[in-house]
């Protein structure tokens, strides 16, 4: 899917985001498990979603020969993205901040993966069982926004899995999502525990869709990020640095998308996909010097101790001072 | 970026294999997967981008208590591998298929020791890995308690087993992130019964009786190597 920039596709007010960042990267090339989708549009009340989507490799490891020998995990995840992106552009479905945008999804995610799975389906040599074992399996992480009035931006997060949905402004990253995870893990923890999941979209066993619901000032980044942008950090402030970084070495949005696949590339084990929309910067050189403050600071407090300290307990004591901004804007899960 | 960290793994991998008689004709072939299995792993992982810091491979080889008595049970140590490649090729390629009599087997013993493991406590993140290929059900746990050589140590009943498959903060033996447990067996009494009670399971419920397919083989790979 194309990078597109809202701000100048039209808009004459500031509805939309100024800019929509999005790069992804696979691992094994044809084969990869990540998706993203994406799309602002003024005809939708200036109602606009950025997603990512992961499909489960080890639960999803069966292969559909229906689909051309694809894993359900990749068949999973961009299938999800499309079933997003339809539901978003359908007359009678997309979102609309009323309570049930979760609940609609599920509903619509359900009965399409069921279908799907009914048409690739078939009688293998041996079937498959066990907790580990889903089909179509994959985490999903929306961002639905839209501005009011006031200027300022309300979000509902809506996700399923480890993919996460996370604001940025100039206080600093801030995790809205919450991981579903089979043991209690906060987002340093859980880079060494690595905890299984405990729910997922998928076509053969329940799942839920989360929603939470939350209303920021503008300037803020919106970042949906799938685990192999931040799960092969040493900890949750090198993702804060990593979205900085990259930012404040790049010229334009190209840049900015081929500093951030370079950067993962070298870091990241897996897949990963990673979408950032921005509202309230202007132009990208404007949002350069909005967060220009905050990566300096962030460096001087984290990044440098934790280069010149490389043991655990150096990370665990700065990832304690960092932990409550980094969940400071916790709102209750609507479901 | 201000950091040299890089997320590593430990992998212990436990091979459990049915060498019981009925096996002759799969045996060969499950070796030779068992064989090809670190250096597949190892090349599926490196186009992944996924480091591997240690892997171990260890091998129990199960027939029957009652029947083979002091061949029933094969265990070896974990194998540093590559370091003791050819060492572990040896003691894979020394397994042949006899005995065992009549279905059941005595699987869930062998799943036991493997459960018993000397884990890897290292690396930044780990893997515990069973991997059983059987064709056929087993016999109730303890089912061969009269055996002259059977384990003094072994789990009392199916249920004390899936303590033992718990974590070890709970009185088990494993880790709960890092435990995968993953069944090439029918789906037959025992392996089942597993497949409906424990957590972190897949189970390619085969044929019994069929063999394990190129295409199975590569799943089971893919499996392995997504989970880590």
């Amino acid at each position: 899917m194309a990078v597109i920039n809202p701000a100048q596709q039209g808009s004459s007010t500031n509805a939309l985001p100024d800019l929509v960042i999005c790069a992804s990267k696979e691992r094994i090339k044809g084969a990869g498990e990540d998706a993203f989708a994406l799309q602002y549009s003024e005809s939708k009340t200036n109602t606009g979603y950025i997603a990512v989507f992961d499909g489960c490799g080890g639960m999803g490891a069966q292969k559909y020969q229906k689909a051309k020998n694809q894993s359900g995990a990749r068949l999973a995840s961009n299938i999800t993205a499309d079933i997003v992106d339809r539901f978003y552009s359908a007359p009678n479905d997309g979102f609309h901040f009323d309570g049930k945008d979760a609940e609609r999804l599920e509903q619509k995610l359900r009965s399409v993966l069921q279908t799907v799975k009914q048409e690739i389906g078939e009688h293998s040599s041996f079937v498959i069982g066990g907790d580990l074992f889903r089909e179509l399996p994959t985490t999903a992480s929306i961002i639905v926004s839209k501005t009011g009035n006031d200027g300022s931006v309300y979000c509902e997060y809506l996700w399923a899995g480890d993919s996460r949905g996370y604001m940025l402004n100039g206080d600093g990253i801030c995790q809205i999502t919450e991981d579903d995870l089979e043991t209690e893990e906060d987002a340093y923890s859980n880079l060494q525990s690595d905890a299984r999941l405990s729910n997922v979209v998928n076509a053969d066993k329940a799942f839920v869709m989360h929603e939470k619901v939350i209303k920021l000032n503008s300037p803020v980044m919106l970042i949906t990020a799938t685990d192999g942008c931040f799960g092969y950090l040493r900890t949750p402030m090198h993702f804060q640095h990593l979205l900085l970084n990259t930012l404040m070495r790049s010229t334009n949005e190209k840049a900015w998308e081929q500093n951030l696949i370079n950067e993962l590339d070298k870091i990241a084990g897996d897949d990963c996909a990673i979408v950032i929309s921005i509202y309230g910067c202007g132009s990208f050189e404007e949002c350069k010097r909005m967060f220009m403050k905050l990566y300096g600071m962030h460096n001087t407090k984290y990044i440098k101790p934790l280069a010149a300290d490389e043991s655990e307990e150096a990370a665990a004591a700065l990832w304690e001072k960092f932990k409550p901004a980094y969940y400071r804007e916790f709102v209750q899960k609507r479901r | 970026m201000g950091s040299n960290f890089k997320a590593t793994y430990n992998v212990d991998l436990v091979f459990v294999i049915d060498a019981t008689g009925s096996m002759t004709d799969l045996l060969d072939l499950v070796k030779t997967n068992a064989l090809n299995f670190y250096p597949d792993l190892m090349r599926v992982m490196e186009e992944k981008k996924k480091i591997i810091d240690a892997l171990r491979i260890k091998v129990v080889a199960f027939r029957d208590y009652v029947e083979d008595r002091e061949d029933a049970m094969l265990r070896t140590n974990f194998f540093n591998l590559p370091a003791d490649d050819q060492i572990f090729r040896e003691t894979v390629n020394s397994i042949e298929a006899f005995g065992g009599g009549d279905e059941p087997e005595d699987g869930l013993e062998a799943l036991a020791f493997a459960i018993r493991s000397k884990w890897s406590d290292g690396g930044v993140r780990r893997r515990q890995i069973i991997v059983v290929w059987s064709d056929a059900s087993t016999h109730p746990i303890g089912y061969a308690r009269g055996a002259y050589n059977y384990p003094k140590t072994m789990a009392e009943s199916f249920d004390e087993l899936t303590k033992w498959w718990g974590d070890k903060k709970d009185g088990g033996y494993m880790e709960d992130n890092a435990k995968r447990l993953i069944m090439y067996t029918p789906d037959v009494p025992g392996w089942s019964d597993i497949t409906k009670t424990w957590n972190n399971v897949i189970h390619f419920m085969s044929e019994a009786g069929r063999g394990l397919e190129e295409a199975d083989y590569h799943q089971i790979i893919n499996a392995i190597a997504n989970s880590i």
